[in-house]
């Protein structure tokens, strides 16, 4: 598609983009006394909170974002790379559902590209070759490993992989900068993220050989060999990526490394900011509005558990706007 | 009978066609943008509604420049004396100006455009900036509206 044919999607998503809250905005809610006043303050932005419950409004905002973004697209499938990591997400769920031998407990990721239900027919039945194409031998991997040694880290690592794979290949397929840049910032990411964990749990090399994906920010061999080696010898290899930042976050806690993830994802996006055509505004205004959302969920996760503000700020995401 | 006349024919029409081609495209491109601010925003219709326009003046631009060659011509009326091929080069040539850069100027002016109306969903104030940065391109337009109409208006005394 033509960069022009989003024209009328962009100049939609622009008018939307003004209603994010931006990072004054967003100080404000932060800043307020208490969990009733943050749902106050929010409530003035469009948000439709219940005193008693966030989880509802917060899941409408998304479906609604979700709503908005696939109005506005003129070809739906150019945004799979986004979202597939959720259809992945949601093979882990129906794998292990059905090894257990019972419906799913959790919800479902949602958007995802392919309907949940449809997948947990196929999953259920064994009938993999109905499964798309980019879920059938994570199925196949994760059944396996599952049956025969019910070794569910494994499985999910393998399953993560080739999400990790297939949102590269989707991105490099709809030849967009942005979509590709954003598929190798979540791959880098996850990479880093489970290599962390199995040194934490002093997991085999053959574990890591299968558990990260290929992206063009490191080596797998070298991150790989790196990791073998220990922490410091980790996160001194980082320290000489575009990813020195996820070593200093990884000092300080997990939570501070995917808080640095998004950071990443956000400030990288900031780009689009002057693009009037193409995907690309979109791609960013959806980042953004997920963002802001997972912002909410955290802001008022912690006023409902009494965390202080100074917590708060530190969990944060940056604000697009 | 001389061929200057066909000259003079091929330049009136490309003088009306391709600017207004540009126009055209301009012009549906942002009413894209602003049929998209407008179906979040109804109330932003006049501000992007001005910024619509502006690609559509080449279109006028070249128009008017057909009609004064025919007119100057004689063709309009049926007086046309007869041309001779250079002579009509001549005429051809002194619509050049209008169709090359009315063609460019609106299509450039459109993405200008285009972006003015995303500033203008974004920063409604910021809507005077956005039509200036968009009116910019006009300049060009103008001056080779200008070239054309003198020439035209002019290119007689040297026959």
């Amino acid at each position: 598609m033509k960069d022009t044919d989003y024209t009328f999607a962009v100049a939609r998503i622009r008018s939307n983009e003004a209603r994010l809250l931006t990072s004054a905005e967003l100080n404000a809610v932060i800043s307020a006394a208490t969990y009733k006043e943050t749902v106050s303050r929010l409530n003035e932005k469009g948000y439709e909170i219940s005193d008693t419950d966030y989880s509802p409004a917060l899941s409408k905002r998304m479906e609604n974002l979700w709503k908005t973004v696939c109005e506005v697209l003129p070809d739906k499938s150019q945004f799979d790379s986004v979202i597939l990591k959720n259809d992945f997400a949601n093979l882990k769920i129906l794998s292990k559902a059905f090894i257990l031998g019972k419906d799913p407990e959790c919800e479902y990721e949602f958007p995802s590209v392919y309907s949940p239900e449809e997948l947990k027919e196929n999953v259920f039945a064994r009938k993999n070759s109905l499964l798309p194409e980019c879920l059938q031998h994570a199925d196949r991997s994760s059944y396996r490993i599952l049956s025969k040694t019910k070794f569910a880290q494994l499985s999910d690592s393998v399953i993560d992989r080739a999400s990790m794979e297939w949102s590269i290949k989707t991105a490099k397929k709809a030849d967009n900068p942005i979509l590709l840049e954003m598929a190798e910032i979540d791959t880098a990411c996850a990479d880093i993220k489970v290599l962390y964990r199995c040194i934490l749990t002093e997991k085999a090399q053959s574990f890591m050989e299968r558990a990260v994906a290929e992206c063009r920010a490191f080596s797998k061999t070298d991150i790989i060999a790196a990791a073998l080696k220990g922490m410091d010898s980790f996160l001194e290899f980082l320290s000489h990526t575009d990813y020195k930042g996820a070593a200093d976050a990884l000092k300080v806690s997990t939570t501070e490394f995917e808080r640095w993830c998004d950071n990443k994802k956000i400030s990288a996006l900031k780009n689009t900011k002057t693009e009037v055509f193409g995907i690309s505004p979109i791609v960013a205004f959806y980042y953004a509005a997920e963002t802001e959302i997972r912002n909410i969920r955290i802001i008022l996760s912690a006023k409902m558990n009494g965390l202080s503000e100074e917590t708060i700020r530190a969990r944060v995401r940056d604000s697009f706007v | 009978m001389d061929f200057g006349v066909v000259f003079i024919l091929l330049g009136a029409a490309l003088a009306a066609a391709l600017p207004g081609i540009g126009s055209a495209k301009g012009t549906g491109l942002v009413g894209q943008a602003a049929a998209g601010v407008v179906a979040e925003d109804p109330a932003k219709f006049g501000k992007v509604l001005i910024l619509e326009v502006l690609p559509g003046t080449q279109g006028l631009y070249g128009f008017l420049t057909a009609i004064l060659l025919l007119s100057n011509t004689g063709i309009m009326s049926g007086t046309a004396p007869e041309y001779t091929w250079w002579q009509g080069l001549c005429y051809f040539a002194a619509c050049i100006p209008m169709i090359l850069v009315g063609l460019w100027s609106a299509l450039a002016q459109a993405k200008a455009a285009a972006a003015g109306v995303s500033l203008v969903a974004k920063n409604p104030e910021q809507s005077g900036k956005a039509i200036i940065f968009a009116a910019m391109v006009e300049t060009y337009a103008v001056l080779a509206l200008l070239v054309s109409l003198l020439t035209i208006m002019n290119i007689g005394k040297l026959f």
